[in-house]
């Protein structure tokens, strides 16, 4: 299909539906979505308190929030008797956080250290591409010159 | 001939496996023996396929291999190691770029599957492909013979009402619901699904929606937090329900206003056709086999511009017309999808792949050959059909060659084999038992029945069910694949147990069936209805039964009417029992197994009432039948066991009147033998069936509950002069109906009618397989 907005049915008149589309749609830009990559980027760019300008930071962000294995995830419930199996869950979890939270020390310390050398890897690595990039373009030029 | 299915991996709620499953369904019922083998079963699907290792043991010189391919696989290179012929079976491989900025691990398995494509093109004779799309990349690849058959789907599943809870929790009269069902993974583009709601919202602040999304998901997904990323400006308009069962899936599309696609890739695309088959209206974007699943029936859009499917959106939420057109056409378009509807794809698909079957001689003028294929046989089983099936089977032994195809087993509650596999004569009789596969867990057969029971199932939940009902008899539903040939006919006893649902579709058109149903809840197992669909006849036990049946399942073509049985009464002495018991006042009898389902519960309760009302000139009540329930004595109830057949006949004619207190009947035989001792009956009226014969005979009365019971007990046993009159009139009725000579005669009527005849004119019993395939396509 070409980048006119087309619409396939059999089951209803499209003639008169694509004019109602258009009227409805108005006359502005109105571009396909972008890939995630290129939105990752643009969420990152959003983010307030760390720049990230990859999918690497964004995702890392993301993991640290999930970094401190003693919280675990909001207590849920489907059945009928949904708020007391909350409640429940929630008080049999605070009973025991101290526990929890001497079993997941060693793990926490071990999560943060290894989001930190992720990140370490990632900045050593955006280094990396820069002089890749500097060298490609010296090399260019070169060949070009030469 | 067998077919053998190799798929990575065999989970619920998973297309791949469901599909694989049907498919060994339906070559089955195309006469080919069919299983499934995987590396990786999940512990509920164990019973429903074997572990791949033992598939090299299993697979004979003339065997077949269906191999299913949907991602990268370690089974592939093992493959060139299994001596047989093989076939593809190509769910589609989603491009690996959809997944790079999210998963490394699935990307490079996804990479891996398209490599492998290569591979399997020099390995295979045949490719099944379920589109048109997936079938043009195949071709591409330089497949030789690669065939689209539509895939096998139920979308008829998802039309219940459903999960009323979800429903009323998503359905608030208010709120337009755009719903997307499908796993949460990146090529189904859902961040368009969230970019799209953006727009409504936006362009329609007075307005309220909310996008539903259906579908497993990893919660820890670098995907799934993207998506939690994207979907923040508008968190109160999206909904993760995260994976639902079937019975939530129901309430899902009941809720729905739209159904959206933004999917750029899909294989076939399941969920669209299950939108449309619940009256859902589907806007899709155009890719991949998304146009062959619509089929024209919804709105396929391209390109992605957002306000323009924003405004197409608000039309369809809008304007009833066109939403009434787009719901029509999309049920119409499902009801294209079925099992059924790939069966005939299939069989034109195997056509020079699969090898004929070996000719057999004509019979000559011998009597015909007739299969009864029941779950258990036994001169010393009690349970209503298996004796059903031994007495029509000892009286059609008079004119057909009967083999009784049945199970080693004795016990119904366990399936433990109790007699020895293979050939035996039991009278005029020849009997062909087969070992039961497994064995069965009473508790925990109870407890996936409470599960299952009531609400809409996947068919894999139903499969496992049906196994585990039992008993499960492989070897037997080989034997019928590969002898049908040497059988002129079947008789079918009892839709509930597996030997029937799994062989019965296998004997297809060669069998008549007796279903002796009643209203419960597995009858309302889809997996029934290729069942019910199969046979050549449907030879009810009443009038009752066939109305329920067929307020349940369509049957085109079957031949249905309500014949029932023959009862021949024999002579028996009283005394038996009385001194057995230590009896020697009037009795009420009952005669059967002792279990809640029977209604005893109920009649005890009722007896108590009538003993407390008439004191010691109350009769006795007799409980004659295996005791299930483990009765503790009370005042007057007697419980001898089990009764032989003198003992039982002695029984009936000297009891007081008879009571059949099972309110799930579909014919109570214990009825019929006490009119034909000339005795009255006593039944439970909340059973249609006992209602039905009650009023057909007019020789019994009806209760209901236990205070009714002692009513009506108590006036009949003060009118002897009732009792007569009820006895000669059911004394009257059963000689008139219930004579073997009118039965023996109709069924040989149906059998020559529906099968014979229609075999004979059709020469296909002259034709090998090959040739009659050909015929039908």
């Amino acid at each position: 299909m070409s980048d006119k907005f087309q619409l396939v049915s059999t089951a209803i008149d499209l003639e008169s539906l694509a004019v109602e589309i258009e009227r409805r749609a108005g006359p502005g830009p109105d571009e396909p979505p972008g890939r995630p990559q290129e939105r990752i980027e643009q969420l990152a760019e959003r983010a307030e308190n760390e720049p990230a300008t990859s999918v690497i930071a964004t995702l890392l962000r993301s993991l640290a929030e999930d970094a401190d294995v003693a919280q675990g995830f909001p207590a849920q419930s489907h059945r009928v008797l949904g708020g007391a199996v909350v409640a429940a869950k929630k008080g049999f979890r605070l009973a025991l956080q101290p526990l929890i939270n001497d079993a997941f020390a060693r793990q926490k310390v071990f999560n943060r250290r290894l989001l930190d050398t992720i990140a370490a890897l990632h900045a050593e690595n955006q280094i990396l591409e820069a002089r890749v990039k500097t060298l490609e373009a010296n090399a260019g030029r070169q060949l070009d010159d030469g | 001939m067998r077919f053998h299915s190799l798929l990575p991996a065999f989970y619920p709620h998973d297309a791949t496996g469901a599909i694989a499953s049907e498919l060994s369904a339906l070559l089955r019922q195309l006469g080919y023996d069919a299983g499934l083998f995987a590396p990786d079963v999940h512990p509920d699907l164990a019973q429903l396929a074997r572990p791949a290792h033992e598939l090299p043991q299993e697979l004979g010189p003339t065997d077949a291999l269906l191999y299913h391919h949907g991602i990268g696989s370690e089974l592939v290179p093992l493959l060139g190691g299994l001596r047989c012929r093989k076939a593809l079976v190509y769910h589609n491989i989603t491009p690996e770029h959809f997944f790079v900025p999210f998963d490394a691990q699935v990307s490079r398995a996804l990479r891996d599957g398209r490599l492998q494509l290569q591979a399997l093109r020099d390995q295979v004779e045949l490719a099944l492909c379920f589109s048109e799309f997936s079938a043009s990349e195949l071709r591409r690849l330089g497949f030789r013979k690669v065939a689209v058959i539509p895939p096998p789907l139920e979308p008829w599943r998802v039309t219940r009402a459903g999960d009323e809870r979800l429903y009323r929790k998503l359905f608030d009269g208010r709120t337009q619901n755009l719903l997307y069902v499908g796993r949460i993974v990146p090529n189904k583009r859902i961040e368009d699904l969230i970019e799209l709601t953006v727009r409504l919202v936006r362009r329609n602040p007075t307005r309220q929606f909310r996008l539903v999304i259906a579908g497993s998901y990893q919660k820890t997904s670098n995907y799934f937090q993207y998506l939690k990323e994207q979907a923040k400006p508008i968190r109160k308009h999206v909904t993760f329900l995260g994976p639902v069962t079937a019975h939530e899936l129901c309430a899902c599309y009941r809720a729905a206003h739209l159904f959206v696609s933004m999917s750029e890739h899909e294989g076939f695309g399941l969920p669209l056709v299950e939108a449309m088959a619940a009256g859902v209206p589907v806007v899709a974007h155009a890719d991949a086999a998304v146009p062959e699943a619509l089929g024209g029936a919804g709105v396929l859009f391209s390109p992605k511009r957002l306000d323009h499917v924003a405004a197409l959106c608000e039309i369809l939420l809008d304007d009833q017309s066109r939403r009434r057109k787009l719901v029509d056409a999309g049920r119409r378009r499902a009801a294209e999808f079925s099992p059924e509807a790939t069966k005939l794809p299939l069989a034109r698909a195997l056509v020079g792949f699969a090898p004929a079957q070996p000719k057999r001689s004509g019979r000559g003028q011998q009597k015909p050959r007739i299969g009864f294929v029941v779950h258990r046989f036994g001169s010393q089983v009690v349970g209503g059909a298996e004796r059903h099936c031994r007495s029509l089977a000892l009286h059609m032994s008079r004119h057909w060659d009967v083999e009784v195809l049945t199970s080693c087993a004795a016990d119904y509650l366990t399936w433990e084999d109790a007699h020895a596999p293979g050939v035996s004569p039991d009278g005029p009789l020849s009997v062909r038992r087969f070992a039961g596969a497994v064995t069965r867990d009473m508790r925990s057969f109870n407890a996936l029945s409470r599960k299952v029971f009531g609400r809409a199932q996947e068919r894999l939940d139903e499969e496992r069910w049906l196994r585990q009902q039992g008993p499960s008899l492989p070897g037997l539903y080989s034997h019928l694949a590969e002898q049908r040939e040497a059988y002129d006919g079947f008789v079918f006893f009892t839709y509930l147990y597996e030997p029937t649902a799994m062989g019965l579709p296998i004997a297809g058109k060669r069998a008549l069936f007796v279903p002796t149903a009643h209203d419960e809840q597995p009858l309302r197992f889809g997996i029934y209805r290729q069942v019910f669909a199969a046979p050549a006849a449907i030879l009810f036990n009443t009038p009752e039964e066939q109305a329920l049946c067929e307020g349940l399942f369509e049957m085109p073509g079957v031949h249905r009417e309500a014949v029932g049985l023959g009862v021949d009464p024999e002579g028996g002495d009283p005394s038996a029992l009385l001194d057995r018991v230590g009896l020697r006042s009037e009795y009420l009898l009952f005669l059967g197994r002792i279990a809640k389902g029977k209604g005893i519960p109920e009649l005890l309760a009722g007896y108590a009432k009538l003993r407390k009302r008439l004191g010691t000139s109350a009769p006795a009540l007799v409980l004659a039948g295996h005791d299930e329930m483990s009765l503790s004595p009370s005042p007057g109830v007697y419980i001898p066991g089990p009764l032989n057949d003198a003992a039982k006949w002695g029984a009936l004619r000297g009891a007081t009147a008879i009571v059949v207190p099972s309110a799930q009947e579909s014919l109570s035989l214990l009825a019929l033998e006490a009119w034909a001792c000339g005795k009255p009956v006593i039944a439970n009226g909340e059973s249609p069936v006992l209602t039905g014969q009650a009023h057909r005979s007019q020789a019994a009365l009806l209760y209901r509950g236990p205070d009714d019971f002692a009513d009506v007990a108590a006036a009949l046993l003060a009118e002897p002069a009732r009792r007569e009159r009820l006895g000669a009139a059911g004394q009257a009725f059963v000689a008139h109906t219930y004579n073997w000579g009118r039965i023996e005669d109709r069924y040989q009527q149906l059998l020559e009618e529906f099968v014979l005849r229609p075999r004979r004119e059709a020469g296909a019993r002259a034709l090998p397989r090959e040739a009659r395939t050909e015929l039908l396509a």
